[in-house]
């Protein structure tokens, strides 16, 4: 977990007990139709890992229990395995009939190896759920599909491409599920152009293959020992299975994967996640990705056929098992059960150590089940890196598009400022380059904390937005602060929209300190570059001599435009207390940091506009 | 190269929250709703 200067938040807006939402959240429950039973036998299933038992199908019966447990709540339903196909086709039009009975199930979806799938399964899905969402499994190409083979050792990979293109005649839109393993890793373009290349496919989710912890192969049941199962006895070594992948090597594959997405305009046809969730995150919006989400384990249950009823079946299995579906009657005999589970109280203690994380509100606190792998292994730092990578990485993209994957600075951290907005941000940069354009006084008040705003008070409250052609622009500056945005502004030629030179507010009990900051605005894509570029030059020659409380942090965040709405990217410059410093040994220190900082922008000014990152990009 | 990556900001710019009932996707299910205006 990296040093975290951040004001905790509650654990319940990062893990929601099912008890603490209500009519409008669905709970999402996954049908094991037919347990772990498949037709075919991919080397890294983590479903038979489980060794439960197989072969009986999910009840309609089941599906109504279930419906009138959750009487008060909306249900999405998946249809899962295993493989959901092998309960048969008069199974399946029965289940898909009970559920659209249901009026609380709200959405279903099925996901499949796409084998079986022909016009007759489509015709009925037709009849018996229109709506019904379609994922298969596809691991990119040919190559990328090795794992994925039958009992008798063979590719499904050329069956899997019929079933597409049935389905892109039949017009469906479907879901892509790829598994990320070393069989793609590198080869990210042609994956997404060939998976792309698919008329039905509008969603490619890349998932990971996080299995070093796998150490044995898959018990066989029964006497003979199928080819696929000494195929997995081959693939795994001392060292972990041949298809996992590190947590480093998914966040590289997903971001070069999105560098191809949106440069090949990709993103015209499908949906790429988890870079969409991303996406959403940066912005501040919601997503139905549970990774990143409050919406985690007590939001998905598992049904098999045995009755047993349990969590997101990504957990380890018997311990995520809650009750038998015909012990429970209500919602509320659920959510006990959640409340009773040891291995949901680990899931949430582990979420607890993310309350305070810097990168929490974008990130979600990742998925508990494979977190709680990691920490068993001693190893959670690793995937706590990974999201932070891919979070930087995804936000480099949105505003430096240009740069191969991998060689966006190392030092800009995704650090979003909220509330951050302006009146009318156009005109303000129109402004501050016109000097002719009349200005209006500005409402100038000083708190006795030497806050400068319109109110004159401590906090955060309204700032007039000067420009250095206003008559008040040094006056409407913090003098502390003054240094550093004059280099900026007069040295660097760069718009400052905000600056604070920090705060103690040690009089004011309860109020917590304001550290120093300067956002800086670009006027376009390539002052942005060339600024990025120049931050991390001077972070770089500052780094050395700064005083021992103060540590510089450079982050990328937006500000909004109150009147159209756009968001412009903008670069933050902040001087916090080093870890392990109080506030007041970072006031004693402040005079001198804002000294080294100044000199440091002031000597890379003169960096060539096609100068590299000093940090030689990522790490 | 910088007419696609215009586009494609355009793109998200254009990104709500509209859910009248929020809804968890589990990983292995790709949700097949669509991000974004053939």
């Amino acid at each position: 977990m990296p040093v975290t200067r951040t004001a905790p938040t509650d654990l319940e807006s990062l893990y929601a007990p099912m008890s603490s939402t209500g009519l409008d959240t669905a709970v999402s429950v996954i049908l094991k139709l037919r347990g772990e039973t498949c037709d075919i036998d991919c080397l890294y299933c983590f479903e038979k890992r489980k060794e439960s038992p197989g072969g009986a199908r999910i009840s309609t019966a089941q599906v109504h229990r279930l419906g009138s447990i959750f009487s008060g709540r909306p249900l999405s339903v998946e249809l899962h395995g295993g493989e959901p196909l092998t309960a048969g086709r008069e199974r399946i039009a029965e289940i898909l009939d009970a559920l659209a009975a249901q009026p609380n199930v709200i959405r279903v979806s099925l996901q499949t190896n796409g084998l079986q799938l022909d016009d007759a399964w489509l015709d009925l899905f037709e009849r018996h759920y229109p709506e019904l969402e379609i994922g298969i499994s596809l691991d990119g190409d040919a190559l990328g599909n090795s794992w994925r083979v039958g009992y008798d050792g063979r590719p499904t990979y050329p069956r899997v491409v019929e079933a597409l293109e049935l389905l892109g005649r039949r017009e469906r839109r479907v879901g892509v599920i790829c598994a990320v393993t070393p069989y793609v890793l590198g080869r990210a373009s042609e994956v997404m152009e060939h998976l792309a290349s698919f008329p039905a496919v509008t969603t490619v989710s890349l998932v990971p293959c996080f299995d070093a912890a796998v150490t044995r192969s898959t018990t066989v049941a029964g006497s003979r020992t199928p080819t696929s199962r000494a195929l997995q006895r081959r693939a795994i070594g001392p060292t972990g299975p041949a298809w996992a992948v590190t947590p480093r090597q998914y966040a590289d594959f997903v971001l070069e994967a999105a560098h191809h997405w949106v440069a090949d305009g990709l993103f015209r046809r499908a949906k790429l996640e988890p870079v969409v969730s991303v996406i959403r995150r940066l912005r501040g919006l919601q997503t139905r990705s549970c990774h990143f989400s409050e919406l985690k384990c007590d939001h998905v249950l598992t049904l098999y056929p045995d009755d047993r009823l349990g969590s997101c079946d990504e957990l380890p299995w018997p311990q995520a098992g809650l009750a038998s579906l015909g012990g429970v009657h209500t919602e509320a005999d659920v959510a006990s059960a959640q409340g009773g589970s040891r291995l949901l109280q680990q899931a949430r203690s582990l979420v607890t150590k993310c309350t305070t994380c810097d990168y929490r509100d974008t990130c979600g606190a990742g998925c508990p089940a494979v977190r709680l792998r990691f920490a068993a292994a001693g190893d959670e730092d690793a995937y706590c890196d990974h999201r932070i990578r891919l979070i930087d990485g995804v936000a480099a993209l949105l505003t430096q598009p240009d740069l191969p994957p991998g060689a966006s600075c190392s030092r800009l951290r995704w650090r979003p400022v909220r509330p951050n907005n302006m009146h009318h941000v156009s005109a303000f940069l129109a402004r501050w380059d016109d000097p002719t354009v009349p200005r209006s006084p500005a409402r100038l008040q000083v708190s006795a904390n030497g806050n400068i705003n319109t109110v004159g008070l401590p906090g955060v409250h309204e700032a007039d937005d000067l420009d250095p052609h206003h008559p008040q622009w040094y006056e409407g500056i913090e003098p502390g602060i003054r240094p550093v945005v004059d280099v900026l502004t007069s040295g660097w030629n760069t718009v400052t929209y905000d600056s604070c030179q920090g705060h103690a507010y040690a009089d004011l009990p309860g109020d917590e300190p304001r550290f120093l900051s300067v956002g800086i605005l670009p006027r376009d894509r390539a002052e942005y570059a060339r600024t990025a570029v120049r931050l991390c030059r001077a972070a770089s020659r500052a780094e050395s001599s700064l005083p021992g409380a103060c540590s510089l942090v450079l982050g990328r965040s937006e500000l909004t435009c109150r009147t159209t709405g756009r968001i412009y990217p903008t670069l933050d410059l902040h001087l916090m207390p080093a870890a392990g410093t109080t506030s007041a040994e970072y006031f004693e220190d402040l005079a001198q940091a804002v000294h080294v900082l100044t000199v440091a922008l002031a000597e890379a000014a003169s960096v060539p506009p096609s100068s590299p990152c000093a940090c030689g990009g990522e790490q | 190269e910088d007419k696609t990556f215009d586009e494609f900001l355009e793109a998200v710019a254009t990104l709500r929250d509209s859910d009248t009932v929020r809804t968890t996707a589990h990983t292995s299910n790709a949700a097949t709703e669509t991000w974004l205006t053939q």
